[in-house]
């Protein structure tokens, strides 16, 4: 029995050594061609295996999404990627963005939730599941699809984490300002071209009217103040220092731009320019008095297009709807935010599953392709972030969206995504800080000590 | 069925005789172990399918919350860190725990209101037996009927400042100097949202309470109005003892709900404004899910929990050494 064994040791040992000799003495070229072969051969198997899979076996796709789920474009993508897939399901849930977070956070980590994400794609959200490995990178998708040369550079340039791409950035945001023109008629208003017209303006309408000069909802979340801020923010700090002002940055809100906005604001609060009941608007019909024509402007952007224009439609005796850019300091460069809202990603899933992949490719192809382009900005009064073709008609709010978004980069200045891409602890601070600032509980300095240090701490996150 | 019945009453005989010391120890201890083995095997057979639901669902999640509570992690990457006692640490002197605290003690106590409203609507409808009593009944208990939500979201619309009817309300009878933005002022958002909570639990109380009310003996009434009791006597001296565990059952439900409350607060203000409104779960939330500090939201839960727990025993116990 123990010769045996010694026997058979010796002969493994004898043949590991002649195989590894053999591997050693091998030329390069030849190992190269070998694997080339190899790699060709399991590349035809996988093929095989796809067609098969996809004539045989039912397939579903999870895809979870958020502000997108009546969007026409997005219907005509699912309906279009089933039809050319018989046996695929695509299971297209809407989520409140917060409830989406929440369920992200816990479902991907244990391995199930959806295979299609439409959320954030911030550092904060899609730049952790990056970073966690828990994103699949568009890499393949760019390669087939030509992504690279169709969506804008700065919209990659916003979805690229770890040196490769990671969502498909939709919902091209261009902040600025909405105002009733029956409002501007009345009082015989010109439309403000400077910070200090605006300023005029507002004082105007202070004085000769009932009307609110411009609204501000500062309530759950405050939607509107944040805007508000981010649009004095982008008239007084420089694209470069906002854009570095982030997780993945190393910028500070100490640089005394971020206070001269702030020092704005609360000038104006003080002068009466916003509603009274500004602590009571939450996200939800925050625009409500403004459609309602009891405020004269609206410091919101392109993505209340539909909602306005409609509101508009149907009262029309209250509501003559305009939309500006929002001004600058006179002598300042323009400069404006023009960043993504949310965009398409796709999770760690899919990883074993070619399959599933190759079609996951194929639907978010889809979601940006020409017919959905003319959708989206026809129907779903969204702009996707790539070019858009000759053949789609834009309306007038949508050309001047696109003007502004152009000026921004022409005399100086240029288009710069904040606030939202920071982290949650840092927007609650933001919040917390305009309540204050409202309610005169504190003060501009005690604000930007709160949100430096939520900032530094998101820095020192994202550096682990 | 037979055969255990069988087995339990062998084991019953076993037992007795050992106790007596009928039998030969030896004989009767090997039978004891083959026996009992198999008794305790039934016993946890039969144990095992409702153990299992318990350990999953509870026990499980409850031991993972403690791991997590001693760990620094985001929820998201592999690796949790360990850190022991640092977040529980970090809670006992962040500013937030200690503000969210007090707000749910101040709540706890505006909570007391629908106790006593629904005690004294019980007395009402119990004593005078009005006609319709059941309709007065449902009538009162319909507001614990509707979610949650719908009662929040339906107060925040009353509280606002400019169009909601409470301010409407007090400017049509002439009192416009008390309207207010009742959501929007620190100073008096948190009660505002306790009173909301308030509208919609008194009519629980109610119905506790009329059940803990049907349960005393009338005669005593009966004979303390003989002995020229009056209203105030009787209710003092025969009322209120005989609900006594029925309001301890209604105090501890309404303390344990209102140390619990988040629905209310995330749906209305969301903590604030300028953290107001906070409450110990809403940070739990949002430490847990915003921030992604997962240790330190689970170490808040269990100081949450602990925080609960005891406050309940000590008040269990303090009823039961108090006067019966």
């Amino acid at each position: 029995m123990k010769k045996s064994l010694l026997w058979m040791m010796v002969l493994v040992l004898c043949i590991s050594m002649v195989a590894a000799f053999s591997l050693y003495g091998c030329k390069k070229e030849v190992v190269e061609e070998v694997e080339e072969e190899v790699a060709e051969v399991v590349e035809e198997v996988e093929e095989e295996v796809v067609e098969e899979v996809e004539e045989a076996q039912p397939i579903t796709i999870d895809y979870w999404e958020n502000f997108i789920g009546d969007s026409e474009a997005q219907k005509w993508a699912i309906e279009q990627i089933m039809a050319k897939y018989p046996n695929l399901t695509l299971n297209s849930v809407n989520y409140i963005t917060t409830d989406m977070e929440m369920k992200l956070q816990t479902a991907l980590p244990s391995g199930t939730g959806p295979d299609i994400v439409y959320v954030g794609v911030q550092p904060s959200i899609l730049g952790r599941y990056a970073n966690a490995d828990l994103a699949y990178p568009l890499t393949e998708g760019v390669e087939k699809y030509g992504w690279d040369k169709k969506v804008f550079q700065w919209a990659q340039s916003l979805c690229t984490y770890k040196g490769e791409l990671y969502g498909l950035g939709h919902e091209f945001e261009v902040l600025g300002l909405f105002y009733n023109k029956k409002i501007f008629k009345e009082l015989d208003l010109k439309v403000p071209e400077t910070l200090e017209d605006l300023e005029a303006v507002m004082d105007k309408i202070k004085k000769n009217s009932d009307y609110d000069p411009i609204f501000y909802g500062c309530g759950e979340g405050a939607p509107n103040a944040i805007h508000m801020y981010n649009a004095l923010a982008y008239a007084y700090v420089p694209v470069s220092k906002v854009m570095n002002t982030t997780a993945d940055g190393d910028g500070s809100y100490l640089e005394p731009e971020w206070k001269e906005a702030l020092q704005v604001l609360e000038r104006w609060e003080k002068a009466g320019y916003f509603n009274s009941d500004a602590l009571d608007w939450a996200w939800e019909g925050h625009w409500g008095s403004f459609t309602r024509g009891e405020c004269a402007m609206l410091a919101q952007g392109s993505w209340l297009f539909k909602t306005l224009s409609d509101s508009a439609a149907e009262n029309p005796d209250v509501l003559d709807l305009g939309w500006t850019a929002f001004p600058v300091p006179e002598g300042k460069p323009f400069q404006a935010y023009t960043g993504v809202g949310s965009g398409w990603w796709l999770t760690n899933n899919l990883k074993d599953d070619p399959v599933k992949r190759e079609i996951a490719f194929e639907f978010l192809d889809l979601l940006i392709s020409d017919e959905a382009i003319a959708k989206w900005v026809a129907e779903d009064q969204i702009f996707p972030a790539v070019l858009i073709p000759p053949e789609v008609q834009l309306n007038e709010l949508q050309i001047a969206a696109f003007e502004v978004a152009e000026r921004a980069g022409k005399d100086g200045g240029g288009a710069a995504p904040i606030c939202w891409y920071n982290s949650a602890e840092e927007t609650d601070a933001w919040v917390k800080g305009f309540q204050g600032l409202l309610l005169g509980e504190t003060d501009i300095d005690t604000i930007i000590a709160n949100v430096e240090a939520a900032l530094k701490k998101a820095q020192e996150e994202w550096e682990e | 069925m037979k055969k255990q019945i069988h087995l339990i009453a062998q084991f019953h005989n076993i037992r007795q005789n050992i106790d007596t010391g009928f039998r030969d120890p030896v004989s009767i201890r090997r039978k004891i172990t083959r026996r009992s083995v198999m008794y305790i095997l039934t016993f946890f057979l039969f144990l095992l399918p409702a153990f299992g639901i318990y350990g999953t669902f509870t026990l499980f999640p409850l031991v993972r919350l403690f791991i997590l509570s001693f760990q620094d992690w985001d929820g998201i990457s592999r690796y949790p860190k360990w850190i022991w006692l640092e977040n529980y640490k970090s809670v006992f002197q962040s500013q937030d725990f200690w503000l969210a605290l007090r707000h749910n003690l101040w709540w706890v106590l505006l909570a007391l209101i629908p106790v006593v409203l629904g005690l004294a609507l019980a007395i009402v409808l119990h004593q005078s037996k009005p006609r319709g009593r059941n309709i007065y009944r449902t009538i009162i208990f319909l507001p614990y009927t509707l979610a949650i939500v719908v009662v929040a979201l339906m107060f925040q619309w009353m509280y606002q400042s400019k169009t909601g009817q409470l301010n409407t309300l007090l400017r049509l009878i002439g009192l416009e100097s008390l309207t207010h933005n009742w959501l929007g002022d620190p100073n008096t958002a948190l009660t505002s949202l306790a009173m909301a909570g308030a509208w919609g639990g008194y009519g629980f109380c109610m119905v506790l309470f009329l059940a803990g009310l049907s349960n005393i003996d009338p005669l005593l009434y009966d004979a303390a109005q003989v002995d020229g009791a009056g209203p105030w006597q009787k209710f003092l001296h025969i009322t209120l003892p005989g609900l006594a565990n029925t309001l301890n059952i209604v105090i501890l439900i309404v303390f344990i709900y209102t140390m619990r409350v988040f629905d209310f607060v995330f749906i209305t203000t969301q903590g604030g404004p300028i953290d107001s409104t906070q409450v110990l779960a809403t940070i739990i939330y949002r430490e847990t899910f915003k921030y992604y500090n997962v240790g330190y939201g689970s170490a808040l839960s269990v100081i949450t929990l602990l925080i609960t727990l005891l406050a309940s025993l000590i008040y269990i116990t303090l009823r039961e050494r108090g006067p019966k």
